[in-house]
């Protein structure tokens, strides 16, 4: 019996702590959101540092060409994806000469926004955590606040902005890496002609769709640095907790990130549609 | 020049020691006693630590390309194929995506975590000392429960697309609720859910691979866990998504 009762009671208190930890974790993200301009005037140079260790990435992961690499190799993986899915489709269908078409279509609108929130999680976001998560854990957290540094806007306000700044060359690159894998495939290997790509590839590839999909990536990169910095920041429990947070943040930002991502593209989509095939 | 040669293969000794890694727990898989009693334990692990994220990251994932597919059927005038697009996105392709991205990003995180906690309280040098193999221990029971896990939530998120999806075209979107389930199996039918199931039969053991590799070669105090739990899912990710490509140019060719 004895070990039931203390069960009862986190069961009870379970949706209280729930409350209590989105009402930390709201706060915790107002606090850094509202210390960006702090962080613009007293920490640039902190800023720029960042963007160049968040775009190439530290360690291990810089020898193979840091998170643009990563981010853009993924992109390019589910851009062949989605082209080989599309021309096997069509073609049974009849119809594989529009496969470009439906390429462009699902490249630009799903797979690069969806694996591009994906990679900024695991690469960005994961490191993010890591890094913040050591600084808590070595107590360099403590001793920049015993400087008289405000360490959230120094740590995290700084990292969100390098994230939300760093995301466009990777965007861009992730973009690419997706149309280049659209083209390879279908051209190379699946032997639609190059005009007939190119020909109902931009004819179908609305500018628009682009601006939309970078704000969503761009709401999406926002979510991930806020979270990963929460878990980092928040990190308890010697070595170890450092790798538990990471795992954490990681599942608690995959999860947002999707939910997110859906957000956006049902607010954008369903009011402007973009896509018109009978002209 | 010795640490260009050096730098240049550090990442092919790390692949070498990995599939080293592999060798070892398939053999002893078969040749030494399986400890099932850590093989349950971690399938009720993996599985409580991904089950919210499946079915977060479904919902967000499937159901998108569900409504974003219909947005384009109802300009071709097709929208009682809705079905078969859904069977499509949830079991051939982005059902397994679903499933990387969580293998990888909650089995396999917890499960890195976990390993490079308890080499960092060297507890695995413990273990080796005590005569207890760590491979045999730790590393062969979570492969099988990484595996089996990563089947069911695939069958889970198979079937939470398909259902998800008939809520968002049908109350959605209008699309015929009969339409809908006739259609599906217009495009997916037993051989492509079988290459599914085989998708995520290799994910999950990729992930594990990789996961039980990098917590069990942890260096270098608090930093190192971090960084190991990173360049695990990165890793994962970036393998995974290749090999899901690759698998899907066989099913193609195959069937």
């Amino acid at each position: 019996m004895s070990s039931v009762a203390p069960k009862l009671e986190a069961i009870r208190r379970a949706p209280l702590r729930a409350l209590d930890s989105i009402g930390t974790q709201g706060l915790f993200y107002a606090r850094v959101l509202g210390g960006i301009p702090r962080a613009l005037r007293r920490h640039p140079g902190e800023i720029v540092k960042l963007i160049a260790e968040l775009g190439t990435g530290t360690g291990a992961l810089a020898l193979v060409g840091g998170s643009v690499v990563i981010v853009a190799s993924i992109t390019f993986f589910a851009g062949a994806v989605a082209a080989a899915q599309g021309f096997e489709s069509s073609s049974s269908l009849g119809v594989g000469s529009l496969s470009p078409l439906l390429a462009a279509f699902f490249t630009a609108r799903l797979s690069t926004p969806l694996l591009a929130g994906v990679a900024l999680s695991v690469t960005l976001g994961a490191a993010t955590t890591s890094q913040l998560g050591a600084m808590r854990i070595s107590e360099e957290i403590d001793a920049i606040e015993v400087m008289a540094i405000p360490s959230l806007p120094y740590l995290a306000t700084t990292r969100v902005t390098a994230g939300m700044i760093v995301i466009t060359p990777l965007y861009v690159f992730a973009t690419l890496g997706g149309f280049l894998a659209d083209y390879l495939l279908l051209v190379f290997f699946y032997d639609v002609g190059g005009g007939n790509f190119s020909h109902y590839f931009f004819l179908y590839l609305h500018p628009m769709d682009i601006v939309f999909s970078y704000v969503q990536v761009l709401g999406m990169v926002i979510v991930v640095m806020l979270v990963h910095t929460f878990y980092g920041y928040n990190a308890t429990g010697g070595p170890a907790g450092v790798g538990e947070a990471v795992g954490r943040s990681v599942r608690a930002s995959l999860s947002g990130v999707m939910i997110v991502n859906l957000l956006i593209a049902m607010a954008i989509y369903s009011n402007f549609n973009t896509f018109h095939l009978g002209g | 020049m010795a640490s260009a040669v050096e730098a240049a293969a550090k990442p092919t000794r790390a692949l070498g020691d990995v599939l080293a890694m592999a060798l070892d727990a398939l053999v002893i898989m078969f040749t030494k006693r399986f400890s099932w009693r850590e093989a349950v334990q971690q399938s009720w692990f993996i599985a409580r630590v991904s089950l919210v994220p499946t079915l977060l990251v479904m919902l967000g994932f499937t159901l998108l390309v569900i409504f974003e597919v219909n947005l384009l059927l109802k300009d071709l005038g097709a929208l009682d194929l809705s079905g078969g697009i859904a069977g499509i996105a949830s079991v051939q392709q982005i059902g397994p995506f679903v499933t990387v991205v969580v293998v990888a990003g909650a089995g396999g995180t917890a499960m890195c975590a976990d390993l490079a906690a308890r080499t960092i309280r060297e507890e695995i040098a413990a273990m080796q000392v005590l005569g207890i193999d760590p491979i045999q221990r730790l590393v062969v029971p979570r492969i099988v429960a990484a595996v089996l896990v990563t089947l069911v939530l695939n069958v889970l998120i198979c079937a939470g697309g398909l259902a998800g999806g008939y809520f968002f075209s049908v109350y959605l979107q209008g699309v015929t609720p009969g339409a809908y389930v006739a259609s599906i199996p217009l495009f997916t039918g037993i051989p492509e859910l079988m290459f599914s199931m085989f998708k995520a039969f290799v994910f999950g053991l990729i992930a594990a691979i990789i996961a039980c590799y990098r917590g069990l070669n942890v260096a270098g105090g608090s930093k190192g866990v971090g960084d190991a739990v990173n360049q695990a899912v990165v890793i994962t990710v970036a393998v995974l998504v290749p090999v899901s490509l690759t698998i899907s140019l066989i099913q193609f060719a195959v069937l």
